[in-house]
């Protein structure tokens, strides 16, 4: 029986010092463009009332979506008892909440009246699915954080089983959620179909395996170690299943729009006229999304496959969420249609710098969380269990 | 051998000092507060004494003015029941302030009749965010935009 | 066992007969009234009452913003401005037939459907559909998430990305709310009508009780076809439109 290590990171080894400062960084310009938008008003950003939701709610949906995704990788092993991944659960658990708090704090923040956050507490519309999210959102992180706990901590670990499996349905009702949060939209064509929530359920393994991927070296790397080559190649091949089932889905999604006459149109902008819009769906959902990824991890490069995933999977977002807004809506079908308000043309939007600070100040919350897990308890697995150990638990060397 | 959930242990040796301090913390704001309770210094406003009584008496209105504005809100906005009498421009109507030149206040001056007790206490006033914050003068009024 | 009702049952039979008829009558009563009736103060907005609008395309004049101006000057809201940063409550539409070349004109508004999207997304209830039909933002439980501007079908929805101030006294107004267009509700509850029906001078816009069988606009939806944008959607607007 292979003894399996997890450690903490050291309170300062010189390369942590560079990461925390820029997180620090990273945090104090997204602080600042907060505080710009809430004093001055969203007027200073891109998004109108035509385009409601910009840049800071891509980022938003990439973090929440691997968030979810990331707690997937924990589960292969306590949902599917594969037990060569068994090191790598509290690392995934840390993850997930981390992601998930970063995409909350973008959301939350972006308010137009954050103050009054509570009110979906106290007043929360029970047929809202935005409603829903938030329960769904801190649910998912009190799970998380239950089934984290029976990892580390030996006095809980008889109630890994029901965190395991409470943790895991809730990932899935949370992403279907996601999905449907945009998908129920009858008011958006680009969007508005049933198909959002498998197609998100998907895009939320590909980016949480991704920001695995990218992560634990990292964290190995910090701790001054590197992480097992084999394991990495195995979850770098289960990415490039997930980037070909997210490929599939889109194509199904823009196969169904081309076909009904009532789409044909917007299909027509997103594939050949639509600009930037066609740039980022060829360049970056197909190209740098899935080809590249998949050309990578067949030459044996698991984790630069995750860097290309992460950055398909912000211009996949971003032309989805983006188009869908901009387009014009058909006000009269078939007839074409003017007004001073840009009625049947598609609305402009230009991300203004304080949307693009307050989302890396997001992304700078979720990797502040994880260096704070990784600094306050044991998660980063010095050597992994070799494939077939049998009874390999999970043993916390003192 | 199990563990505890972090191998330094340091919930362990800070964290009865820390729940200490924060405990003692929360208790000295709270006396302080308490001690300052300086609801006779309060500052007096000008009164519109000729337009007529208040719904309540002051003393009663300054616990109750915000239970009364919670209670008209919810039934005139999603009821539609609508009370004139006690509605915020009729609150703003009387006890409009005016500097020297005889211009009413907004909430943005620190002597707006709702600012003199509101600052005082450390209460943010967040209704004339949308609402009207001075009497409406008829025809001026609707003739500018904002 | 008596073959007569007790006398408990009897008052109960008697009651439930008044207040069938009265119910059956009452509507009956105010027949000869006006649309729009003020009100009596301290009673609540019902069911019994269906507001909406009937818009008249063909009369649409070339060139006029009446209500557009009306409703701005009633709100405080400011026309024009750079597409999507200024709320703009009404705006006119012109649409054009691709085949034939004819061209219409039409005021378009929050249409204040009977299964409003934007209600269902808000995640406090802020936005909400009132019992006689109006679709209101309140804004004291608004916080901003715009997931209600998203929902509209008919980009008639607004965020106020900007601070506010000189507000109507009553059109209350803020920074980092949704908004969009109130029927007037002030003028309505007080027996009036909105001040873009007001002030349109070719009669092109009807207001009115959907649900009094006597009015003007049930008269002139009895007569003549109207239809509503998108009706596909099913979202049983009430304002409807003619002569597109």
């Amino acid at each position: 029986m292979t003894a399996i290590t997890l450690d903490q990171l050291d309170a300062a080894p010189r390369r942590l010092l560079p990461v925390v400062v820029g997180l620090g960084v990273a945090l104090v310009c997204g602080g600042t463009a907060v505080l710009i938008i809430e004093t001055m008003g969203h007027h200073v950003t891109g998004m109108t009332s035509l385009v409601p939701w910009g840049l800071p709610h891509i980022f938003a949906y990439v973090l929440i979506l691997a968030a979810s995704g990331a707690l997937n990788v924990a589960m292969i092993a306590s949902v599917f008892r594969r037990k060569v991944y068994e090191t790598l659960e509290p690392f995934s658990a840390m993850l997930a909440i981390a992601l998930l708090a970063g995409g909350l704090s973008i959301l939350v923040l972006d308010l137009g009246r954050p103050d009054r956050l509570m009110l979906t507490m106290t007043h929360p519309n029970p047929r809202s699915i935005f409603a829903w999210n938030i329960v769904l959102y801190t649910g998912f992180m009190a799970t998380t954080a239950a089934y984290l706990i029976t990892l580390l901590d030996g006095r809980f670990s008889r109630f890994f089983g029901a965190t395991s499996g409470i943790a895991f349905l809730w990932r899935f009702v949370l992403t279907t959620g996601t999905g449907l949060d945009l998908g129920i939209l009858v008011a958006r064509e680009a969007f508005n179909s049933a198909i959002m929530a498998p197609m998100f359920i998907s895009f939320s393994l590909t980016f949480g395996l991704a920001a695995f991927l990218l992560l634990l070296p990292t964290a190995a790397w910090l701790r001054g170690g590197t992480p097992d080559r084999a394991v990495l190649q195995r979850l770098g091949r289960l990415l490039a299943l997930f980037v070909a089932v997210s490929f599939y889905f889109a194509v199904v999604m823009h196969a169904f729009n081309i076909y009904t006459p009532q789409t044909r149109a917007l299909e027509r902008f997103l594939l050949l006229d639509g600009g930037v819009y066609t740039a980022l769906l060829w360049g970056g959902q197909v190209l740098i999304g899935t080809a590249v990824p998949l050309l990578l991890v067949a030459m044996g490069r698991p984790i630069s496959a995750a860097a290309a995933v992460m950055i398909g999977a912000v211009a996949t977002i971003y032309l989805y969420v983006i188009v869908g807004q901009a387009y014009p809506q058909p006000l009269l079908p078939g007839m074409q249609i003017s007004s001073i308000y840009g009625d049947g043309t598609v609305a402009a939007y230009v991300p203004s710098l304080t949307e693009l600070l307050l989302s890396l100040g997001g992304v700078a919350v979720a990797l502040s969380v994880l260096l704070a897990g990784c600094l306050l308890f044991r998660i980063i697995p010095r050597r992994f269990a070799r494939a077939g150990a049998p009874g390999a638990g999970l043993q916390v060397a003192t | 051998m199990t563990q505890g959930v972090t191998s330094s242990g340091w919930l362990r040796r800070y964290g009865a000092p820390l729940a200490v301090g924060i405990a003692a913390l929360v208790i000295a704001v709270l006396a302080l507060r308490l001690a300052n309770d300086a609801r006779a210094s309060l500052p007096s406003t000008e009164m519109a004494a000729a337009r007529g009584p208040c719904l309540l008496p002051a003393e009663q209105m300054r616990r109750a003015h915000m239970d009364l504005l919670l209670h008209e809100r919810r039934v005139a906005v999603r009821e539609g029941i609508r009370n004139p009498q006690a509605s915020l421009e009729r609150c703003v109507t009387c006890h409009a302030t005016h500097d020297a030149a005889g211009i009413s206040l907004s909430a943005n001056d620190p002597r707006h009749f709702c600012r003199a007790c509101h600052d005082q206490v450390a209460v943010r006033v967040d209704c004339f965010s949308c609402h009207r914050a001075t009497p409406a003068i008829a025809a001026a009024d609707t003739e500018t935009a904002r | 066992m008596s073959a007569r009702p007790d006398p408990g049952r009897r008052d109960a039979l008697k009651l439930a007969l008044a207040g069938g008829v009265a119910s059956a009558l009452g509507p009956g009563l105010f027949l000869v009234a006006a649309p729009a009736e003020a009100r009596a103060p301290g009673l609540a907005a019902s069911s019994a009452q269906r507001w909406g609008i009937l818009i008249d395309a063909a009369r649409c004049a070339e060139d006029c913003s009446l209500c557009v101006q009306a409703c701005s000057d009633e709100h405080g809201w400011t026309v024009g401005g750079p597409p999507g940063r200024e709320p703009q409550w009404i705006r006119t539409v012109a649409a054009t037939d691709p085949v034939s070349g004819r061209s219409v004109r039409l005021p378009l508004m929050c249409q204040h459907c009977a299964l409003p999207p934007c209600a269902d997304v808000c995640p406090t209830t802020a936005t909400f559909r009132r019992a006689d039909g109006i679709v209101l933002v309140d804004r004291h439980l608004c916080i901003g998430c715009r997931y209600c501007v998203m929902a509209c079908p008919f980009n008639v929805r607004f965020f106020l990305g900007d601070a506010v101030d000189n507000q109507r006294p009553h059109s209350p107004r803020g920074k980092g709310t949704a908004e969009g267009c109130t029927l007037c509700v002030h003028r309505v509850d007080a027996g009036g009508e909105p001040a873009c029906v007001e002030a349109c001078t070719t009669g092109a816009m009807v207001f009115g009780d959907l649900n009094d069988p006597q009015s003007a606009i049930r008269d002139s939806l009895a007569s003549l076809p109207a239809t509503r944008l998108r009706a596909d959607l099913t979202l049983g607007q009430s304002v409807q439109y003619r002569g597109l």
